[in-house]
């Protein structure tokens, strides 16, 4: 049976909002690779990934709950084999995942997850932080202060 | 031979930057969509879709399909093979992810990550994010790889 991507995801999340490092391990990819394109970002591997975490000035803002994400890409796609029976095309292992989360100083920023899976495991992660920003959002573009 | 969704997203991406309305009409379904999510904007149809594009502050910003960096999720074709031993496309929900890096007029760079979904082969809603590039955090830095981003 196919992996269910919202049940990889629930675990990870909650493993990782727990603080549970060996459990956030036991889902990860050994050649897990994680990206942030808006600043250049890139680490290799769990450790990498988990030392951010612990050294979050503030403390970590928590990951979204799986019921609060958007996942795009989950729709199973089947065939109907030539003897007529029903199968499985290649489970999607490539998401794209929508999500808020607000930060110790109260902004809420939307984030924006990549996501591809291996093995079972979460193998990459390429995210993007978008902020929530006045109406309309054109002039609030224009005039943004980059931090 | 149908236009590739790839050759699709590309017209469409050009058509938007160069304000190319003869171009983008007929991409656009009569019942499009277009939110913002982070400003909470929704605008309805092709000519709410003009009117913000050509009011925009400061111009368009320049963004181009032949960046490296733009790509496109869930462009992957699913085929079935039929009990007549024939080969369909299968359907489905024609969701797309599309993610470029837009230059703007004051010198700042955007990600622009957009959830577009197709009816008809047109564009039917889109779901467009802002992601301003930022500097990596100092306490980061010791940590990640910095991959240069031009």
């Amino acid at each position: 049976m196919a992996l269910d991507p919202r049940d990889f995801f629930a675990a990870f999340t909650s493993a990782v909002n727990a603080g549970d490092r060996e459990a956030a391990k036991a889902l990860m990819h050994p050649d897990f690779t994680a990206e942030i394109p808006q600043s250049g970002e890139r680490s290799h591997g769990f450790d990498q990934f988990w030392a951010q975490f612990e050294a979050y000035p503030g403390g970590a803002p928590r990951m979204p709950a799986v019921p609060e994400i958007h996942f795009i890409g989950e729709d199973d796609r089947w065939a109907i084999s030539p003897a007529y029976t029903v199968v499985p095309l290649a489970a999607p292992n490539v998401f794209t995942m929508l999500g808020t989360t607000r930060y110790p100083d109260g902004r809420v920023w939307h984030v924006l997850m990549l996501v591809e899976l291996r093995n079972e495991r979460l193998f990459r992660l390429e995210s993007f932080f978008a902020p929530e920003l006045p109406a309309p959002l054109a002039e609030s573009i224009a005039t943004y202060q980059h931090g | 031979m149908p236009e590739s969704r790839q050759d699709f997203f590309r017209r469409y991406v050009e058509a938007i930057a160069e304000r190319d309305f003869a171009a983008l009409e007929p991409m656009i379904h009569p019942d499009y969509v277009g939110e913002y999510p982070q400003s909470g904007e929704r605008f309805r149809g092709f000519a709410a879709l003009r009117f913000q594009l050509e009011q925009y502050p400061g111009g368009l910003p320049a963004a181009r399909f032949d960046d490296a960096r733009t790509k496109i999720l869930g462009e992957e074709e699913r085929w079935a093979i039929s009990p007549g031993y024939t080969v369909l496309p299968l359907t489905g929900p024609e969701r797309y992810t599309t993610l470029s890096r837009a230059p703007y007029p004051d010198g700042s760079r955007w990600w622009v990550v957009s959830i577009i979904t197709l009816k008809d082969d047109k564009v039917w809603r889109a779901e467009t994010y802002f992601a301003p590039e930022f500097e990596p955090p100092e306490w980061r830095k010791g940590i990640v790889e910095i991959v240069p981003r031009d």
